[in-house]
C-alpha cells in the first residue's frame, strides 16, 4: 500500500499516493476491446495515456497538490484533529511527524520489532504498519495518552519502580503493550507476558526487567 | 581483598535512574523526534556492487520526483568516495519532503561503476595469489599483534602434553541497534547545528570539523537520548550525511535516518576470529608454553580493532613462555568495528576452547585447569611495561559462578549425560580479565552548578545511553558532596557548546573517566561551599578542616548539632561551580602487590560465566537451562542500572551464541540479512528471563571513582561459557562458520546432517 501509484496520469501528478475508483478501464465496442482513461478528478474519458497526462497538465495544475493529501479525521489519546494526510503516510509517521507526537518510536517500519506500539480501540497495533488514512473512526491511544506526564499511569510506574528500561528506544512500545495485555488480562502470568511482548525487539537485552514489570498485574 | 566500606549514595539500590521519568512518558528524546511538520528528510543510495568505481551518476532520474529537492554524491560529501569496497556502501543521497519521496526518488538514481572482482570469504582472501580486496595496497593482511615472552620452544619441551588446535570462525553480525542511525542538522549562516545519536558527542562535533573543514566554533553538537550504542553509535557518519544533505538544501532542517535495510548494511559490525593455538602442560595442568595465532576478517576496515583479542589469554593465565599473533584480513564486506565487548567475545571463544581441549587431553576438569594457572590478582602483568593491575576480583567472580551454579555437582566429562527427556546435558565455566575498562584522563571534563535552592546539577557532555551515564555521574557527585540522592540532578547534557567532553560512553571507560572527572568536580565544589560556610553562623571562627558534609548538611565535626542546609549555606551567596578533570589510571586509594598508591597501573574489567544447556539431538536445539555471571565492579555505583547491564550481557550472550550472524549472497557479495527477520534476535520466547542470574562483586579496585570501574564489557565476554557448555553436551565443537550455533550446524557437528 506504501509508496502506490496513480493508477493513471503518471508523471504529471506524481506518484504520491492512491487515487480511488476507476482511473482506467476496458470497454467493449462492438466486439472491440478498447482502453480508456479516466480522469479521476472530473470524469471525463480519453482514449490515451498522453491524452489524459496532457488534460492533467492543463485543466489540473494543482492535481499534485490535491493527491498529495485528503482531510482525515483522527482521534489521538482523546483529541480529534483534522489532518491533510497523504495517502501513502503510516499512522506512526502522522502521529510523530505531523502531530509532534515522539513517544512512538520508529525501528523497523515494517512491523517487526514493536518500537511503534499504540493502542488502537484497545488493542496493541504496530503503527508503522497501519496508514493513518485508515485509522478515521478509531481512537488511537500513544505513550503520551498514557498520562499527564507528571502522574504516571500504573503501567509506567511499575516500569519506572521496577527500572524496565535501558536505553529507553523500546520502552514505549512495550509499555503500550503491556497496557493492552493488563487491560485484557490484569493478572499475567511470566508465559502470558512472554507471549504478549514476543512481536518486541530489545537490543539492549532488557527483556527480564520488562517481562517482571507486567508480571503479576499492577 | 580490601574490606569494602559501604557508602551512602554508591551502591544504594533505591536511586533510580535520573531520566527514567523521561523515559516511560515517552519524553526521552532522540535525535529525530524534533520539528514535526518542519523538517526535509534524507535517504540513501546504495552501492550494488562489492568491489569497483563510480564511472557515473545520473540523478536526473530522483529530481524529477515531485517533493525531491537535492541529490549529493561523493562531490558533496567529504566521507564518501568514488572507489567502492563493499555492497551497500554508500553512493548518494537524496533530500525531499518526506522519506517515502526520499527513498523513493534514491531508487532512480542510475550509476554506472567499473566493476572490479571481489573477495568476500577471508580464507580464500588469505591465500597467496587471492584477489586483493585493495582495503589496503598489495596484500589482504596485516599482522597487528606479534609479541613473545620467553622461549616458546622451551616451554613446549618442557610439556607433558601438548595440544595443537584450531578454532574455525566465530560470528560476524551488525548490531542492528532499536534506534537507527538518524541525525537532525541545519545551517544558520555559517554555524552549523546537529542533533545525533552518539556515543561520543564532542567527539562527533569534532567529526564534523576535520570532515568538513569548519572551526570548531561554528559546529555545535547536540545529543540527549542515544538509543543502544554498543559500539554502533561511536561513528558520527550520520551526522556529517545530514549537514551535507542540509547545505544542499540552503540550510533548512534535514532529517537523516537510516531505514533497517540500509542500517545493517553500512555501518560496522562485530568481527570473525578464528585461531591456530598450541598449549603445552604438565600432567597437573600447570601450563609451561601459549603459541597462539589469530585473524579477524576485518571486512573494509583497514583498522578494524582486532589486535587485541589475545588479551584475555595473555592477561588471565600465568606463563612463562608465550607467544601471540593476530592478523587483519581484508575482504571486500562491510567494515568491522566496535561491537559490544570488541576484541573479547571472539578472543574468548578461540582460547577458551582451546583451554577446553587441553583439559579434555589432561582428563581434569576445565574449571580447575583455569583456576590452576590464573595469575593472582596482584600479580604484575606479565608483559612490558608490566605495571599491576589496581586490582581483580576475577577469583571471586569465578568463586560465585562455580558455587552459584552448582558446577561441581553438575560438571561431567563431555558428552556423557543425557537428561530424562533424551537431550544432552553440558555445562561450561570460562572467565577472564578483559582488555576494556580504563581511564581516559585528562581529557575529560565536568562540571557541577550548585543553585541558590541548595540543588546540585551535573552538566555532562554526554547522552543517555543504555548505561544511564548521567545517573552514575549524579551518584559519584552526591556521594562526595555529601548530598542526597534526591537533591542532585542533570542540568545540562549532551551539548558541545555548554559542556566539557565528558568522554566516549564505551568501552568500559565512562565511570572511570566521567566519573573521575565528576569526582574532581565535587571536590572542588565541596570546598567551595565550605568556603561559603565557614562565614555562616553557627561556623564562624571555624576552619574549613572543621567541617563536613552529609544528607545535603554541612555540620562541624566536633558538634553535629551544628549545622546547615545547603540550601542555607548557599543563600545569597553567587552562582557556584565546581570543575574538574578525569586523571590518568593510577593507584589511587591504597598501593597494591607493594606498588606505591598513585603509581601507574592497570584498570580492566573481569567476570566469569557459568552456562548450562540441553541439546536436543533430533532438532539441534540448544535450550539454555542456566546463565550465572559474576562482574567485578571495583565499587558498584548505580546499583540498579549495574544489575540491568549485567543482565543486559546475559541476554546478548545468549543472542551472539545461538542466534545473530550476517548472511551472504556469495555471487554478489550482498548482505541479505538485512531486517530482523533474516539477522535473527532472541524475543521473548527463545529463553526464560528466571533463569539468568548476575551477580555485581565488589574489590574496591584501586583506580577509578571510589575504586568504580566499567563493566558494560566484561558482562559480555563470556559467549564461549555456552560454546563450552554445548561442546560439555555433545562432544563436539560446532563449526559456527562465522555465524552462531544454529541447529543446523549442531545437526551437522553431530553427522545428522
Amino acid at each position: 500500500m506504501k509508496n502506490a501509484g496513480l493508477l493513471v496520469g503518471g508523471a504529471a501528478a506524481g506518484s504520491l499516493g492512491i487515487v480511488p475508483a476507476t482511473g482506467c478501464g476496458r470497454k467493449t465496442i462492438l466486439g472491440v476491446t478498447t482502453s480508456i482513461f479516466v480522469c479521476p478528478i472530473c470524469g471525463q474519458e480519453f482514449t490515451s495515456l498522453e491524452e489524459i497526462q496532457s488534460h492533467f497538465v492543463t485543466a489540473h495544475p494543482q492535481a499534485g497538490k490535491l493527491t498529495a493529501g485528503q482531510l482525515t479525521s483522527l482521534n489521538i489519546n482523546g483529541i480529534d484533529y483534522q489532518l491533510q494526510v497523504r495517502p501513502d503516510w503510516t499512522l506512526v509517521f502522522a502521529l510523530r511527524d505531523k502531530l509532534g507526537l515522539f513517544g512512538t518510536k520508529v525501528g523497523c517500519d515494517m512491523g517487526v520489532c514493536g518500537a511503534c506500539t499504540v493502542l488502537v480501540d484497545g488493542v496493541a497495533m504496530f503503527s508503522c504498519i497501519m496508514l493513518a488514512v485508515e485509522c478515521q473512526g478509531l481512537k488511537i491511544q500513544t505513550i503520551e495518552g498514557l498520562s499527564d506526564g507528571i502522574e504516571l499511569s500504573p503501567v509506567q510506574q511499575k516500569f519506572y519502580d521496577n527500572e524496565a528500561f535501558q536505553c529507553g528506544f523500546c520502552t514505549p512500545g512495550f509499555i503500550m503493550a503491556g497496557q493492552g495485555l493488563l487491560a485484557v488480562n490484569a493478572k499475567p502470568d511470566m508465559e502470558e507476558v512472554r507471549q504478549a511482548f514476543a512481536g518486541h525487539i530489545c537490543t539492549c537485552g532488557n527483556f527480564k526487567k520488562t517481562i517482571e514489570a507486567v508480571a503479576g498485574g499492577i | 581483598m580490601t574490606d569494602i566500606v559501604p557508602l551512602n549514595i554508591l551502591g544504594n539500590s533505591d536511586n533510580h535512574d535520573q531520566h527514567g521519568r523521561h523515559i516511560v512518558t515517552g519524553k526521552a528524546d532522540f535525535a529525530g523526534d524534533r520539528l514535526p511538520g518542519g523538517k526535509l528528510y534524507g535517504a540513501l543510495k546504495l552501492a550494488n556492487i562489492a568491489h569497483g568505481k563510480i564511472k557515473s551518476i545520473d540523478a536526473s532520474g530522483a529530481l524529477a520526483e515531485p517533493g525531491v529537492r537535492a541529490v549529493i554524491t561523493h562531490a558533496e560529501c567529504p566521507i564518501w568516495m568514488d572507489a567502492i569496497f563493499f555492497w551497500g556502501q554508500e553512493v548518494a543521497g537524496v533530500v525531499a519532503d518526506d522519506p517515502n519521496t526520499a527513498a523513493r526518488a534514491a531508487l532512480r538514481i542510475k550509476i554506472e561503476y567499473e566493476v572490479y572482482p571481489f573477495i568476500l570469504d577471508p580464507d580464500e582472501a588469505m591465500k597467496n595469489g587471492a584477489v586483493l580486496s585493495d582495503v589496503l595496497p598489495g596484500s589482504n593482511t596485516r599482522l597487528v599483534t606479534n609479541l613473545t615472552r620467553g622461549d616458546v620452544s622451551a616451554g613446549m619441551a618442557r610439556a607433558d602434553v601438548v595440544v595443537e588446535t584450531t578454532q574455525p570462525w566465530s560470528s560476524s553480525y551488525q548490531h542492528n541497534t532499536i534506534e537507527p542511525h538518524q541525525s537532525l542538522a541545519w545551517w544558520v549562516g555559517e554555524h552549523v547545528y546537529f542533533w545525533a545519536t552518539s556515543q561520543h558527542i564532542h567527539n562527533a562535533k569534532n567529526t564534523l570539523v576535520n570532515s568538513l573543514g569548519m572551526p570548531g566554533n561554528l559546529v555545535h553538537a547536540f545529543t540527549h537520548f542515544t538509543g543502544c550504542g554498543h559500539g554502533d553509535k561511536n561513528s558520527a557518519n550520520a551526522a556529517v550525511i545530514a549537514a551535507v544533505m542540509s547545505r544542499a538544501v540552503g540550510g533548512a532542517p534535514v532529517h537523516f535516518g537510516e531505514s533497517r535495510h540500509d542500517n545493517v548494511l553500512v555501518n560496522t559490525r562485530q568481527f570473525a576470529v578464528k585461531s591456530s593455538i598450541k598449549l603445552g602442560a604438565r600432567k597437573d595442568g600447570t601450563l609451561t608454553a601459549i603459541d597462539a595465532r589469530f585473524w579477524g576478517d576485518g571486512g573494509r576496515n583497514a583498522a578494524a580493532p582486532i589486535a587485541n583479542v589475545h588479551f584475555g589469554l595473555r592477561t588471565t593465565y600465568k606463563c612463562p613462555e608465550a607467544s601471540f599473533q593476530v592478523t587483519v584480513v581484508n575482504t571486500n564486506a562491510p567494515p568491522r568495528g566496535f561491537w559490544r565487548c570488541v576484541n573479547d567475545p571472539p578472543g574468548a571463544v578461540n582460547y577458551d576452547a582451546a583451554l577446553d581441549k587441553l583439559a579434555q587431553k589432561l582428563g581434569i576438569d576445565p574449571y580447575q585447569l583455569r583456576r590452576k594457572n590464573m595469575r593472582p590478582f596482584d600479580a604484575p602483568d606479565q608483559d612490558a611495561p608490566f605495571q599491576v593491575w589496581g586490582g581483580t576480583a576475577l577469583e571471586q567472580c569465578f568463586d560465585w559462578v562455580y558455587g552459584n551454579s552448582d558446577y561441581k555437582g553438575k560438571y561431567h566429562v563431555a558428552g556423557m549425560k543425557t537428561l530424562d527427556d533424551g537431550r544432552l546435558h553440558g555445562i561450561g565455566i570460562t572467565g577472564h580479565i578483559d582488555s576494556h575498562g580504563t581511564v581516559s584522563g585528562a581529557s575529560r571534563g565536568a562540571t557541577i552548578l550548585m543553585t541558590p535552592d541548595g540543588r546540585a546539577l551535573i552538566n555532562m557532555g554526554g547522552a543517555r545511553g543504555s548505561e544511564g551515564g548521567a545517573t552514575v555521574c549524579c551518584h559519584v557527585a552526591a556521594e562526595t558532596l555529601g548530598m542526597k540522592y534526591e537533591d542532585v540532578g542533570v542540568g545540562e547534557w549532551g551539548n558541545t557548546d555548554v559542556t566539557l567532553d565528558a568522554g566516549m560512553q564505551a568501552g568500559s571507560t565512562f565511570t572511570p573517566s566521567a566519573g573521575s572527572a565528576f569526582y574532581n568536580a565535587a571536590m572542588d565544589l565541596r570546598t567551595k561551599i565550605l568556603n561559603f560556610a565557614v562565614t555562616r553562623v553557627p561556623f564562624r571562627g571555624s576552619a574549613v578542616e572543621d567541617l563536613d558534609t552529609k544528607n545535603s548538611e554541612v555540620f562541624l565535626k566536633s558538634d553535629v548539632t551544628k549545622k546547615l542546609s545547603f540550601r542555607e549555606v548557599m543563600s545569597g551567596a553567587p552562582p557556584t561551580a565546581g570543575v574538574g578533570n578525569g586523571w590518568s589510571p593510577s593507584l589511587r586509594s591504597r598501593p597494591v602487590g607493594g606498588v606505591a598508591v598513585g603509581s601507574a597501573c592497570n584498570c580492566n574489567g573481569d567476570s566469569a560465566t557459568c552456562a548450562e544447556v540441553a541439546v536436543d539431538t533430533e532438532t539441534g536445539e540448544v535450550e539454555i537451562l542456566g546463565l550465572w555471571n559474576a562482574v567485578d565492579t571495583g565499587r558498584t555505583v548505580f546499583k540498579q542500572g549495574t544489575l540491568k547491564e549485567m543482565m543486559s550481557g546475559n541476554e546478548l550472550i545468549i543472542g551472539q551464541a545461538l542466534f545473530y550472524g550476517d548472511i551472504y549472497d556469495e555471487k554478489t557479495g550482498a548482505v541479505i540479512s538485512t531486517s530482523y527477520v533474516d539477522a535473527l534476535f532472541p524475543t521473548t520466547l527463545d529463553f526464560k528471563t528466571e533463569r539468568l542470574h548476575v551477580q555485581d562483586i565488589e574489590s574496591d579496585d584501586s583506580a577509578g571513582p571510589y575504586g568504580a570501574h566499567g563493566i558494560g564489557e566484561p558482562c559480555v565476554s563470556n559467549y564461549s561459557a555456552v560454546i563450552c557448555a554445548i561442546f560439555n553436551a555433545t562432544g563436539k565443537w560446532i563449526d559456527m562458520d562465522k555465524g552462531a550455533c544454529t541447529p543446523d550446524k549442531v545437526l551437522k557437528a553431530l553427522g545428522k546432517a
